[in-house]
């Protein structure tokens, strides 16, 4: 019995969501359960399941590290409003 | 669907409505699984989907659909045997049934393409849905058949199956003789499946019924099942129920 | 030691700021077994009121009823998985939890322990009983734990179904139906009243707050989400021309506060840790279920815990 992981994209347009797990024997039936647990009353262009031993995530601890606040400034898109304002390529 | 003999119509909405009633009772029970009751569900609101689909084709309006379900005498269903007969309690059985009575009703929507459908794409849409359900029924096959225990479970419901999964083909009246293609068709794809999952499949057709379902000779299993149904709305007629 | 300390310190801070914590967070074990009682105290209503809903399906009137009676069937069952999997990710499992509650250690709200003895009461009571839900979800998916949080959102999307569909088919029987139907729904009323009255749970306004409400699992009081009921329900019924099985019952003017006639707590206690002689027989009939698939459950691959 494995958990799996199940991401559905409602519309062509749109990108795939997490929108919850289920336990299932096979990724077959997985992926059947998932239609039905998650899709029954909505609709979905696509859904997909991937067994959550397969997933490779980062830390919580590390959150910090995806900020753009430590010299990377010039990735934040106020950086150029800011530079024309003010004339330094500073910011903070 | 225009040509289509009313006979086969009402012989397949009976068959539809008998195991969609017979699935969604498994509904509320926790089953195998949580995620299996759930699945279990949908499918069951299928074959009794087609039933409301199939009897509204052959009745004016709702009210006489729901005279047709609720005050027929059991020996006026048309349901096969293979519908007919339900074991709840044993999940090798509902797998097989399942398989064998879903891979028969394929057939069966394939074969009435020919027909006009009263909107595009009925027997399409029963077709596919169809499809799904082998496809989900052929993966618990394929899952038992790898254990030595759910093996045996197979090759014994396969054994009490079989023989009354025939009855399904026996013609109403006024059905072409093309009809009796599907039998062979159906009886190819199983020896697929089974045969893949080792089950053995016994040698040559069994004799026909004579006491077919589709003239009204039915396992009592049937009478017991539209009893517990009807019951209630019988009891109280001419009361508002929509 | 001393950097546990500061964690659940902070973690506490956390929670009294409003934060929210997510499944992978660290946390104190004192709070994962607070989530898990909550949760998995629901998650256990949902399955046994399953069965009891469930018996209904066969009897459904209509072919179209049976439809949509199976569709919410099948919402009560998934509300039932989609909560199990919360406690699952917290380390609890399902069938942990069925076997303790087949063993008699795990209590179950009293409402979901009473037979439903006809067609009409169960709509009458589907109708109360879903505005209940509706109110009591909305407050607690405002709780501090996500997983929860998300699982009650997608509860309440298919609860609400179920609420227009009681509600269509009060109306209908009310407004279209015989004398006799009218009548069933009056008697529905006066049995389920006191028992949907309840369904929030005795007064906690004057006790001290209860771990769930410390780390803000729970954000409501119970008499809080009652008078919010009282507020949907009494103008809904009494629109449809039904007595509330309850004289006293009256809004205070000045302090819009609904006053009633409190339902029997001792009764409410004792269904909720007993059960009813009917609610004994559900009880088997879920042993029954769960033994008779085992086996189907351990197929194929090894034994081991589950992520």
């Amino acid at each position: 019995m494995e958990v799996y992981e199940v991401f559905v994209q409602r519309r062509k347009d749109e990108a795939a969501m997490h929108v919850g797990s289920i336990r299932s024997l096979t990724a077959y039936l997985a992926l059947h359960a998932a239609k039905e647990v998650f899709t029954r009353r909505d609709q979905c262009y696509r859904l997909l399941v991937v067994p959550r031993t397969a997933i490779l995530a980062t830390a919580d601890e590390d959150a910090d590290l995806f900020s753009l606040a430590y010299s990377k400034e010039y990735r934040r898109p106020e950086y150029f409003i800011h530079k024309r304002l003010t004339g330094s390529s500073r910011m903070g | 669907m225009a040509g289509c003999p009313e006979s086969l119509m009402l012989a397949w909405a009976d068959d539809e409505y008998v195991v969609g009633q017979q699935l969604i009772t498994l509904t509320g029970m926790y089953g195998p699984d949580l995620e299996e009751a759930i699945a279990i569900g949908s499918i069951g609101q299928d074959h009794l989907g087609h039933a409301l689909h199939l009897y509204r084709l052959v009745c004016p309006d709702e009210l006489t659909v729901n005279r047709l379900i609720y005050e027929r005498e059991t020996t006026a269903y048309r349901s096969c045997h293979l519908c007919d007969i339900w074991r709840p309690d044993d999940w090798a059985f509902i797998v097989v049934r399942q398989l064998l009575y879903d891979l028969a009703d394929y057939e069966r929507a394939c074969w009435a393409g020919r027909f006009d459908d009263p909107w595009p794409g009925l027997t399409g849409m029963m077709a596919r849905e169809t499809r799904l359900h082998i496809e989900h029924w052929s993966e618990w096959c394929r899952l038992l058949a790898q254990d030595n225990y759910g093996h045996a479970r197979l090759v014994e419901a396969f054994n009490i199956t079989w023989p009354l999964a025939f009855d399904f083909f026996v013609a109403p009246e006024q059905v072409p003789d093309s009809w009796s293609a599907c039998q062979d068709a159906w009886v190819e794809v199983v020896q697929a499946i089974f045969g893949a999952a080792g089950v053995p499949i016994p040698e040559g057709t069994p004799t026909a019924h004579i006491a077919s379902g589709r003239s009204g000779r039915h396992l009592p299993e049937l009478a017991h099942l539209l009893s517990e149904a009807h019951a209630y709305h019988l009891s109280r007629p001419a009361w508002q129920w929509e | 030691m001393r950097e546990q300390a500061d964690r659940y310190a902070a973690f506490t801070q956390h929670i009294a700021e409003g934060g929210k914590v997510d499944a992978t967070d660290w946390m104190p074990d004192e709070y994962r077994q607070v989530v898990l009682k909550t949760v998995s105290f629901q998650a256990l209503a949902e399955v046994v009121g399953t069965v009891v809903f469930a018996e209904w399906l066969p009897q459904a009137p209509t072919i179209m009823s049976k439809l949509i009676l199976a569709a919410k069937i099948q919402d009560e069952i998934g509300h039932g998985h989609i909560l199990m999997r919360v406690c699952e990710d917290l380390g609890l499992s399902r069938e942990t939890i069925i076997e303790e509650y087949l063993a008699g250690h795990r209590k179950v709200l009293a409402f979901f322990q009473y037979h439903i003895e006809d067609w009409h009461h169960f709509a009458i009571n589907c109708l109360m009983g879903t505005c209940a839900a509706l109110i009591q979800f909305q407050s607690l998916s405002r709780g501090s734990y996500l997983p929860y949080n998300r699982a009650l959102r997608k509860i309440m999307k298919e609860e609400s179904f179920h609420y227009h569909r009681a509600l269509d088919l009060v109306r209908t029987y009310v407004e279209r139906g015989t004398d006799e139907q009218r009548q069933m729904i009056q008697e529905g009323l006066n049995l389920w009243w006191y028992r949907n009255l309840s369904y929030f749970g005795p007064s906690d306004r004057s006790r001290p707050q209860s771990p769930s409400m410390l780390w803000r699992i729970k954000v409501d009081l119970n008499d809080e989400l009652r008078q919010q009921w009282l507020d949907r329900i009494v103008p809904l019924l009494t629109g449809f021309g039904l007595t509330i099985p309850d004289a006293q019952l009256r809004r205070d003017s000045e302090t819009g506060i609904w006053l009633y006639t409190e339902p029997d707590w001792n009764e409410f206690r004792q269904v909720t840790v007993e059960g009813t002689p009917y609610s004994i027989t559900v009880k088997q009939r879920v042993e029954q279920e769960f033994h008779k698939h085992e086996w189907v459950r351990k197929l194929g691959q090894p034994v081991g815990a589950v992520a």
